[in-house]
């Protein structure tokens, strides 16, 4: 059973919005108040060796940092003689050398961080249930597959699979704007998994420039051709039985009802953020400048609350982790800190939370080829105005002291001999918090996170209410 | 919901007969693996060798819709299984370093040239619109999306070529030769980490990289779970059943270690060697690990051989007779190939091909390919309306199905279309991951099929069909003078045919139902092109045939291959 979608939004639209004011009492009440609120998801694909993200602290924590360069050998970032870690502060921890930007958001109040969080399902997994049985129903199913993991980090859905993601069951609560032309949910990173609701379709936008459908050259004919390619794009004039017919052309008619809102958005010009964006040129800083061209238009496009979904590749370091790395994160600390700035300069900072994902964390012992493999738990960042400043939500996973030339546990939290760590934070627990922000109910962040009751906090508090 | 909104089917003018033609051959259907008696040209109707070719090519032209007819579907298989590939030639050897490779003052172009893939993409499109050897270039170009290798990675024109060389030829061989000939692949090496991948004799502390250990099974040969034959999961106490633990990527790690780069030309072989992309890669017995007891798949344990190629050769039989690799590797070819979503009697069916082609061998893939193409679930028009068949036509196969289809003195240079793929998320061999464009497992929206092609399909692609379709049908598109590897051309599409049907709106409508639909258009696209044709008069046929190739090639059935 396949639902029409477009005959969805046009048939029950109304419904939908009247259902939502009994559904979802805090978004209406939001939607009449006029207050704007939006998450940001950065997915870092390839699995981000979050180990050099964020280390100990060579002068806070010099015990652990010797034990860190003893395990990490190869990988191990130095304390001197090359680009210098970014202390945070008076805190333990110090930041990658290539997070300068990123670092100043920790000073500024702007930046949390939540060590350890992952896919999990069982808060009480031990290391000995893991290694006695490793595909257990406890246990999150294809651990260290890229694919699953990042599935499982979209929809925090362990072991069956799932045909949506979390961000799409948010954008299900969330009322459309542009008239009902514009989805909640905006991606500039292509189709995806974490898109994908059960009522509301996604929006996927090009990273940068115009979303147009061009005119056909001859102008004598464009209105006739026009005429003809919309009718078949359009599925109550052209109902088609074929699913995946049907499927291309309803993502072709979403496109088309919002290009005339969104294009001049898009390919147009904004004093007050291009500034921050215009000298960058990673694919991440043109989607960040695409996201904050929508939010800087969010009242005229009628938007309340929407969420974002933006991408940066390759973090797959298996060889060559410190070059990859450094090139990566400059390019990420960048495109953060650019859209921080400009989501400030809107006076917007408190109401948009920029939030990090990625596959899975990586080996903490390197491997032969001066690479990272991959791991399970990992370390995250919160970016905004509403953060509580100099967050710092979970542990550091414990190091055991380097044991010379034998392979044993890195620390007590690794399941293996190479440093892969059982989160202690859930996937649901920090996206449950992020979407309580939003102001989505706790009766459906409880549907939309099934396995969330598992856990304790069901909010890790790190955000602070928008006023 | 759907089922009343079934639209009718059309068919082209004068195809009764072919219709009727078409219920005997349904009716013979399932055809037997390669018969060599079902040659017989009575039984392949024009809209079954144009469907056929839509599988098993990049695009039905009028001659080889008459080729196919003539030889019949077994006959043509059997020509194209012995039709070399047209492939990647005279791409040689380049410095890895592009300040060796392009010393000061660099000459203009000389980056672009010799250290992207542009080349490489150029030619895979000209390959595509012209060479004889269709099904082992579409064979190739599935291979290559599910044993990937990427210009993120490896973007020198002569190792793609390599690499893709390596896929043309061993389409229609063993998989097993396939796989080994991958493992040993410096491209692949390059790509996922087996190059230069040492034992660790020093200490022990640390492992070896396990990147290609693990996506050689999860990915290349068997896949996460236990499958039964017809590719659904085996269930214990209803969970899947693993393939494979950490424990068994720790030791095809181990096993695949001790392998470097071919020694350049003159050179004598050394650990570790500089970057070659041409040839296998040798062993090091001195970097690999010796020690055997690596428990592999299936709970069988690796005997200490002392011998590295016996070593890979014991690993690489192991992952091949896997019960898995029929239905994992079969299903995925035919999702490339055929449909998104074949039933389990079709994964079965390839499957058994895979197991034995007849004879009594296993992981023939001419077999295999047979097997997909020649099922009735292929072949029968009455399956392939249903609701759930078919498949998005992925941004390459759209490009080459529309130029092919018009056909005449349509030519590209495939500049252009190697740009516009590119806009639509497929930039040629240059996957961003090694988990290719899109996934196997990519939900059709809507729905509770999949949809693997979706994972690139979104409102912004989907307006680069249109966007991409206007600058071909408005063109030529100019040639790139700064190309001087080829003589560039530009990309031009030949009207001819269709500006002399369009004197009859009727005639055009059929003509571009029979090439581009199979003589299946649907009532709505027939509508909107009538609809169309009456408001161009008659005399602007060439305006008539461009406008209606457009709104053809850009509707939402086009973009299926159905």
């Amino acid at each position: 059973m396949t639902m029409n979608r477009r005959t969805l939004l046009q048939g029950i639209g109304g419904g939908l919005m009247a259902g939502q004011l009994a559904f979802l009492p805090r978004l209406a009440q939001a939607s009449s108040g006029g207050k704007y609120q939006a998450l940001v998801c950065i997915f870092m694909y390839g699995g981000v060796d979050g180990n050099n993200v964020i280390i100990p602290s060579p002068t806070n924590d010099a015990a652990n940092y010797s034990i860190y360069q003893q395990w990490r050998q190869s990988v191990a970032l130095p304390s001197g003689g090359g680009a210098p870690l970014n202390q945070l502060e008076s805190t333990k921890f110090a930041l990658h050398p290539a997070l300068v930007k990123t670092s100043a958001l920790w000073s500024g109040g702007e930046l949390g961080v939540l060590f350890n969080v992952g896919t999990t399902i069982d808060p009480k997994l031990t290391v000995g249930e893991y290694q006695s049985n490793p595909a257990g129903t406890n246990v999150p199913a294809n651990l260290f597959s890229h694919e699953d993991q990042k599935n499982e980090w979209k929809s925090a859905v362990y072991r069956e699979g799932s045909t949506t993601g979390w961000g799409g069951r948010i954008a299900d609560t969330l009322p459309a704007s542009g008239g009902g032309n514009i989805a909640p949910l905006l991606s500039f990173a292509g189709p995806d998994l974490f898109t994908l609701g059960a009522v509301n379709a996604p929006l996927s936008l090009p990273a940068s420039g115009p979303f147009v459908i061009d005119a056909y050259p001859t102008a004598k004919y464009a209105g006739a051709v026009n005429t003809a390619t919309a009718s078949l794009y359009d599925s109550a004039q052209s109902p088609y039985a074929n699913a995946a017919i049907h499927a291309a052309q309803t993502i072709t008619a979403a496109g088309a009802g919002a290009s005339g809102l969104l294009n001049p958005v898009l390919s147009g010009t904004n004093d007050t953020i291009d500034p921050f964006f215009s000298s960058l040129t990673s694919s991440l800083s043109s989607q960040l400048w695409s996201v904050a061209k929508v939010i800087a238009d969010q009242s005229q496009l009628g938007a309340r609350t929407q969420v974002f979904y933006v991408d940066i590749g390759n973090f797959d370091t298996h060889h060559d982790e410190l070059e990859t790395m450094n090139t990566l994160l400059t390019e990420f600390d960048d495109a953060v800190h650019a859209f921080y700035g400009a989501t400030a300069a809107l006076g917007l900072a408190k109401n948009v939370t920029t939030f990090t994902m990625s596959d899975f964390n990586r080996t903490y012992v390197p491997n032969t080829t001066d690479g990272t493999d991959h791991a399970w738990g990992n370390h995250m960042f919160v970016i905004g105005g509403s953060v509580k400043p100099r967050s710092i939500v979970g542990t550091i996973p414990a190091l055991y002291a380097p044991p010379g030339n034998a392979q044993k546990q890195v620390g007590p939290l690794d399941v293996g001999t190479e440093g892969r760590w059982i989160p202690q934070i859930a996937v649901d627990q920090y996206a449950a918090t992020l979407a309580a922000w939003l102001g989505v109910s706790s009766t459906n962040i409880q549907k939309i996170f099934p396995n969330l009751a598992q856990f304790s906090p069901q909010n890790l508090g790190f955000l602070n209410p928008v006023a | 919901m759907r089922a009343s909104n079934l639209s009718l089917r059309l068919r082209s003018a004068g195809t009764a007969a072919v219709i009727s033609t078409w219920v005997l051959a349904a009716g013979i259907a399932p055809v037997e693996a390669a018969g060599s008696d079902s040659g017989s040209t009575a039984t392949v109707s024009q809209a079954d060798a144009t469907r056929f070719l839509e599988q098993s090519s990049f695009g039905p032209t009028s001659a080889t819709v008459a080729e196919v007819q003539k030889l019949g579907i077994a006959g043509y298989l059997t020509q194209q299984f012995a039709t070399p590939a047209t492939g990647y030639k005279g791409y040689v050897y380049y410095p890895s370093s592009p300040k060796e490779g392009c010393p000061a003052p660099i000459a203009p172009n000389c980056y672009r040239d010799n250290y992207t893939l542009l080349p490489i993409q150029m030619q895979f499109f000209r390959n595509a619109l012209t060479g004889s050897d269709q099904l082992r270039q579409r064979v190739a170009f599935a291979l290559s999306q599910i044993i990937v290798v990427s210009g993120q990675t490896v973007s020198q024109p002569y190792g793609m070529a390599a690499y893709q060389n390596l896929l043309l030829n061993d389409a229609f061989g063993n998989f097993s030769k396939l796989l080994t000939d991958v493992t040993l692949s410096p491209v692949m090496g390059t790509y996922l980490n087996m190059v230069n991948n040492d034992w660790d004799p020093r200490s022990g502390e640390n492992d070896p990289n396990e990147n290609y250990a693990r996506e050689i099974l999860q990915l290349f040969s068997i896949g996460l779970y236990e499958l039964n034959i017809d590719g659904s999961p085996k269930l214990a106490g209803g969970q899947s059943i693993p393939t494979y633990a950490q424990a068994q990527v720790d030791s095809f790690a181990n096993v695949f270690t001790g392998w470097t780069y071919p020694a350049l030309a003159g050179a004598t072989a050394k650990w570790t060697d500089p970057v070659n992309y041409s040839g296998a890669m040798p062993g090091f017995p001195s970097h690999h690990d010796n020690g055997g007891q690596e428990v592999l798949l299936n709970g069988y344990t690796l005997p200490a051989n002392g011998n590295q190629a016996k070593d890979l050769s014991e690993a690489i039989a192991n992952i091949f007779n896997h019960p898995n690799v029929g239905p994992f590797i079969g299903k995925q070819l035919i999702q490339m190939l055929v449909t998104s979503n074949p039933s389990p009697a079709y994964v079965k069916a390839v499957a058994e091909a895979f197991n034995d082609n007849g004879k009594g061998v296993r992981g023939d893939l001419s077999a295999v390919i047979t097997a997909i193409l020649t099922n009735s679930e292929a072949r029968s028009a009455g399956v392939a309306a249903g609701a759930t068949y078919g498949k998005l036509r992925e941004p390459a196969l759209m490009l080459t199905s529309f130029l092919r289809g018009v056909g005449g003195a349509t030519q590209s240079d495939g500049f252009f279309l190697t740009e516009e793929s590119s806009n639509m998320s497929e930039t040629i061999f240059d996957s961003p991951t090694v988990f290719n464009f899109y996934q196997p497992s990519y939900p059709l929206p809507d729905s509770d099929l999949v949809g693997p092609p979706f994972g690139i399909y979104d409102a912004a692609t989907a307006f680069e069909r249109y966007d991409c379709a206007v600058k071909l049908i408005s063109g030529p598109v100019a040639p790139n003078k700064t190309i001087d590897f080829i003589k560039p051309t530009g990309t031009s599409l030949d009207f001819s045919a269709w500006t002399k049907a369009a004197a009859s709106p009727a005639t055009l409508i059929a003509d571009i139902n029979e090439r581009f639909f199979h003589g299946a258009m649907s009532t709505h696209l027939d509508r909107a092109l009538t609809g169309l044709m009456s408001q161009i008069p008659a005399t602007d046929p060439l305006g008539r045939a461009r406008a209606a190739l457009y709104v053809a090639v850009t509707s939402p059935e086009f973009q299926v291959e159905q």
